[in-house]
């Protein structure tokens, strides 16, 4: 099965790069037999790549003990589940995963935009096809799932491919398994979320470099990534909230966010992504910052690269990043070739994108995505900055005072907090100006109303917030935004109840459906702020106690008291588990009970590495969060952490709300589509074809 | 969609491509030099042969060492603290091994990397550690050395130079070993 | 090898996979730190109190993890350290300083305020007013473009197909009834 595998691997990597040859000589010398081949090379990639997926797979569940990888991933008494989704869990698996998915979204917009896209097609199935050669490459000569383990006469037991000289087989009668904190939902979709949006990503770039080489600039492809970058960025937002999630209920410290490396690099193309999705709309409408938008689609599927290298070359140490391997030089190569590479297309395509730029108004929609631009790329470049810092440091320090250090949680908060509220503003101001220009009866007729809001609901918070500065700044802002969005959805649907005789629900469904993208966006933009009210709930009002409870005895945290009951033990057939029983009253009234535990895995993995099972009880105001430290003895007396986190149930309401308004934007229905469409003709008999 | 390809003749000229280029160019340059620095050094970094980094360490007596001061000597470096389980495996065969040399050019010195009073005053009692030992400020000697995990022990020669790096806990006999061989007359 | 703690490989696994025995301790330890932070002249400090300290620092042997949720046995010992701090009556910031002393500003998160790493705060501050004043004054600039572009770009632009596809003329329409109405 490995072996087949192997070759699956072997045939789609001289596929690919053959289906390179055949698309750029075919696009050169016009010759439209080669540029279809080229498309079916894509296409047998495609298989052969899920064909060497399907070997892996099957090799995991079937505990194919000789491969290194299901040797490190499985165990006999991991489940079905956990043993699949190991495919994605470790460092060889899951670039194959990568290689899988980038596939599958190769063949989709090949699949979709074959017909409309005649002249770039053959750049873009390249560009696509060459992003598979190298991850294709890594997976066959750095990384590979299929390598195998054997035993020397030594005694050591190396892993290669091939037999070493005087290697027999190891026979191994168990694996190691998944680290048992990776056992969780969260934990397995959450990765699947994060590639789905940073690989999609490439899909736009593809189309850059594709509209570059051929000099097609004008509106038509950026009309078709649209959906393509609407919803990998759908998925990066979910994958990243699933993320903040896993930590919040799986590693006990009552947060969900850490500026962790990690973290980080899911973050950074999501920031330029996003002003990705805002100023493109500018040069939808007038034609400008062609060079600002390549720059941007170029920064965001760079910074997915260097995201990756960042957390599996070992160049920066972090609790989540992957062992260290040889992956490096191989990404840092690919880095430095797509970006010198685009860097020299997008100098030598200068003159082709230069707009007329012209500006009615500095007071207009334009300029406030321009600056909504700044923040979003300042937020990202401080957080690279701050990543990269303990590499900067250790250079920097040979040469100067400066101590070599790594920043945590207290930098990234102060340096990029005020930009966040600043931006959230300007997320809130930019739909109440009009594109071109606003005029002062217009500012005061769109701006009163919420800014009003805000202030009340500013001080609201001053007044129910302890009069502390910085949340009832975000509060006001919150409110702002909200405001603006409500007056936004009412004006729309009060004119369709006066033109249409709507009733109010079917006016705002129908504004929503004959306007998808715009209401779709200002349903996007409450998700944020109750992510940012989460945010600032947690951060500025989070409470916690801990204590080493008898049996009987108490812990006190806001208005709620816990009553220590006693532990109680049990056995699964994977692991241990022991209980603790904490009887809750809020507020003088019983609240039930709380069981907050730890499990003892007993794979190799899991020996000695309890995980915390967090008792959460989540609420619309605050979740109560409790888990069990340690315990001394049988159990007489154990010890807790307690925290009550305010608002932090809106973070999650945020992100799904966050995500439905994606799809409400995104969703294709009849009448869009049609009027997608209809152009199109017309263009494409423009086209010296 | 045509027309567009075709640059509008009163398009502003490139004025801006000089200097932005270069700039663009500069960023570019800085951020794969960071990068490549960073692969370069995320290697092993750890001194295994070679000049032994100098070094200054307060013992918990108060004496200054330094390792520049102690040339002509076998020094014995041993990075331990007391939140390291496995160090207290060699801590006794590391004072004995001491008994075996002190009465030759022999130094032996131990750095206790980010430890806690008095935890660590307790353990060198506690294990009758008579040989000089101080608190690694800041882990700098660490960080010198590249160690990468506790316990590891640098044998350094008369001249300076690391001849070895025991990884992981030690024994007297291995120690004594690696010294007795930079010793003169004792070697073969 | 097998008892070597390579912390700082370790430190690379996921999450808590790099605790090992640490964990262990841990359960202990926690349970010990109360009755064993005997005070000479304070009453022992509370777990909230050493913890309130311990929210404020950091691991310096991890990377990112605050001390008061780290399980490291390294970090076990700290929170002593401060409870014993605590007991002796030292205020918080001069406990926080002594870990500055002893284990370097990464204790702390931020770089410390003074001499270069001033260039770290100061620097974010400076790009963002200089980028906003660059926006500002390229923006002013195309207020004031020759108005011979200005008249070209609707024809440049196929501001029509594709605006219409957006549905602006409903928005215009939208936009006219409001008025209409007020």
């Amino acid at each position: 099965m490995a072996d087949l595998g192997l070759i699956a691997l072997v045939i789609a990597f001289v596929v690919a790069l053959v289906g390179i040859g055949m698309n750029l000589a075919g696009a050169w010398l016009k010759r439209p037999a080669l540029v279809v081949a080229g498309r079916n090379a894509l296409y047998v990639v495609g298989g052969f790549v899920a064909l060497a997926s399907l070997a892996l797979v099957l090799s995991l569940v079937s505990r194919d003990y000789s491969l290194t990888y299901v040797a490190n991933q499985v165990s006999n008494t991991q489940s079905l589940f956990y043993n699949i989704s190991s495919f994605w869990g470790g460092q060889a698996g899951s670039l194959l995963f990568w290689t899988l998915v980038l596939a599958g979204f190769s063949v989709a917009v090949t699949l979709a935009q074959w017909k409309r896209q005649p002249v770039l097609r053959p750049y873009v199935t390249a560009v696509l096809l060459g992003m598979l050669l190298f991850f294709l490459s890594v997976v066959i000569f750095v990384a590979n799932p299929f390598s195998r383990l054997w035993l020397m006469p030594d005694g050591s037991m190396p892993s290669a491919l091939f037999a070493p000289a005087g290697a027999v087989p190891a026979q191994l009668t168990d694996g190691s398994g998944l680290n048992p904190i990776l056992q969780n939902y969260w934990m397995v979709i959450h990765p699947v979320m994060l590639y789905l949006g940073w690989i999609g990503l490439t899909v736009p770039f593809a189309f850059a470099v594709a509209a570059l080489a051929t000099r097609e600039l004008g509106n038509d492809w950026v009309r078709t990534i649209r959906r393509w970058t609407l919803v990998p960025w759908m998925f990066l937002t979910a994958g990243i909230l699933m993320g903040s999630q896993w930590a919040y209920v799986e590693l006990g410290w009552g947060g969900y966010w850490a500026w962790d490396p990690v973290e980080n690099a899911s973050f950074l193309p999501w920031l330029t992504a996003t002003a990705f999705l805002h100023s493109i709309m500018i040069q939808e409408r007038r034609g400008m910052l062609k060079v600002w938008n390549m720059a941007l689609i170029f920064l965001t599927f760079q910074l997915t690269i260097v995201g990756t290298f960042i957390t599996r070359s070992g160049i920066i140490e972090s609790v989540h990043a992957f062992a260290q391997s040889d992956i490096g030089p191989f990404f840092l190569t690919f880095i430095v070739t797509t970006m010198f590479g685009f860097l020299a297309l997008l100098g030598w395509r200068l003159p082709d994108l230069r707009s007329p730029n012209h500006l009615d108004s500095m007071v207009s929609r334009e300029s406030a995505f321009l600056f909504n631009n700044l923040i979003l790329v300042g937020i990202a470049v401080a957080t690279l900055f701050g990543t990269l810092y303990p590499i900067i440091s250790d250079a920097l320090s040979q040469i100067l005072p400066i101590e070599h250090m790594s920043f945590a949680a207290p930098w990234f908060n102060k340096v990029t907090g005020p930009l966040f509220v600043l931006l959230i503003g300007l997320m809130g101001s930019a739909p109440l100006l009009g594109w071109r220009r606003s005029s002062k009866e217009t500012l005061v007729k769109n701006f009163t109303f919420p800014l009003l809001f805000g202030l009340a609901i500013g001080a609201v918070g001053f007044w129910l917030g302890g009069q502390k500065l910085y949340p009832t700044i975000s509060y006001a802002v919150a409110g702002f935004v909200v405001g603006g969005i409500l007056q936004e959805f009412y004006r729309g649907a009060k004119v369709r109840r006066a033109s249409k005789g709507e009733n109010w629900l079917v006016a705002l469904s129908q504004l929503l459906r004959r306007n998808q993208r715009r209401y779709g966006g200002y349903i996007v933009h409450l998700g944020v702020v109750m992510i940012m009210i989460a945010i600032v709930g947690v951060n500025v009002y989070q409470s916690e106690g801990q204590a080493n409870l008898a049996q009987g005895e108490t812990i006190q945290v806001e208005n709620y008291v816990l009553t220590f009951n006693g532990l109680t033990q049990s056995a699964t057939p994977s692991y241990d588990s022991v209980e603790a029983s904490l009887q809750v009253t809020r507020n003088d009234r019983s609240a039930g009970t709380v069981t907050p535990a730890m499990h003892f895995y007993r794979t190799v993995a899991g020996r000695d590495q309890p995980t915390n099972e967090i008792a959460i009880r989540m609420g619309l105001a605050e979740d109560l969060y409790v888990v069990l430290a340690g315990w001394e003895g049988t159990g007489q007396t154990a010890s807790f952490k307690v925290y009550v986190n305010p608002m932090m149930s809106w973070m999650w309401i945020g992100g799904v709300v966050m995500l439905l308004g994606t799809l409400a934007a995104v969703w294709p229905h009849q009448k869009e589509t049609e009027r997608v469409l209809a152009p199109a003709p017309a263009a494409r008999g423009a086209q010296p074809a | 969609m045509t027309v567009e390809n075709v640059t509008p003749p009163n398009a502003p000229p490139a004025k801006t491509g000089g200097i932005g280029r270069w700039l663009v160019l500069a960023i570019a340059v800085f951020f794969v030099a960071v990068l490549v620095y960073g692969l370069v050094n995320a290697g092993e970094q750890r001194i295994e042969d070679g000049k032994a980094p100098d070094f200054t360490l307060t013992t918990f007596d108060g004496d200054t060492l330094r390792l520049s001061e102690m040339q002509g000597k076998v020094v014995v470096l041993n990075f331990w603290s007391t939140w390291c389980i496995s160090c207290k495996d060699e801590a006794v065969d590391l004072e004995l091994a001491w008994q075996d040399f002190k009465d030759q050019d022999v130094a032996f010195v131990g750095v206790d990397y980010l430890d806690q009073e008095p935890l660590n005053l307790q353990w060198l009692e506690q294990y009758g550690i008579t040989y000089p030992n101080g608190p690694d400020i800041q882990g700098r000697i660490y960080n010198a050395y590249g160690v990468q995990g506790l316990p590891e022990t640098f044998i350094i020669d008369q001249q300076g130079n690391v001849t070895k790096v025991f990884i992981g806990p030690t024994t007297r006999a291995a120690i004594g070993a690696e010294v007795r061989k930079l010793l003169p007359g004792e070697a073969g | 090898m097998n008892n070597h703690i390579k912390h700082s490989a370790v430190d690379r696994l996921w999450g808590k996979g790099r605790w090992q025995r640490a964990v262990v301790a841990i359960c202990i330890a926690l349970a010990l730190v109360v009755p064993t932070a005997q005070a000479q002249e304070n009453p022992p400090p509370t777990l909230d109190q050493i913890q309130a300290v311990a929210r404020e620092l950091y691991c310096p042997l991890c990377n990112g993890v605050r001390l008061d949720n780290c399980d490291l046995q390294a970090c076990v010992q700290m929170r002593q350290v401060i409870s014993d701090r605590l007991a002796a009556g030292v205020p918080k910031e001069q406990i926080k300083q002594e870990f500055v002393a002893q284990y370097g500003p990464v204790v702390l998160g931020e770089p410390p305020r003074e001499g270069l790493n001033w260039l770290i705060w100061l620097l974010p501050v400076v790009a963002l007013i200089g980028g906003a004043v660059w926006i500002f004054m390229t923006l002013r600039g195309w207020t004031k473009a020759p108005a011979a572009p200005a008249s070209a770009a609707p024809a440049a632009n196929p501001l029509a197909p594709s605006a219409r596809a957006e549905g602006d003329d409903y928005l215009a329409q939208v936009d006219a009834d409001l008025q209409r109405l007020e």
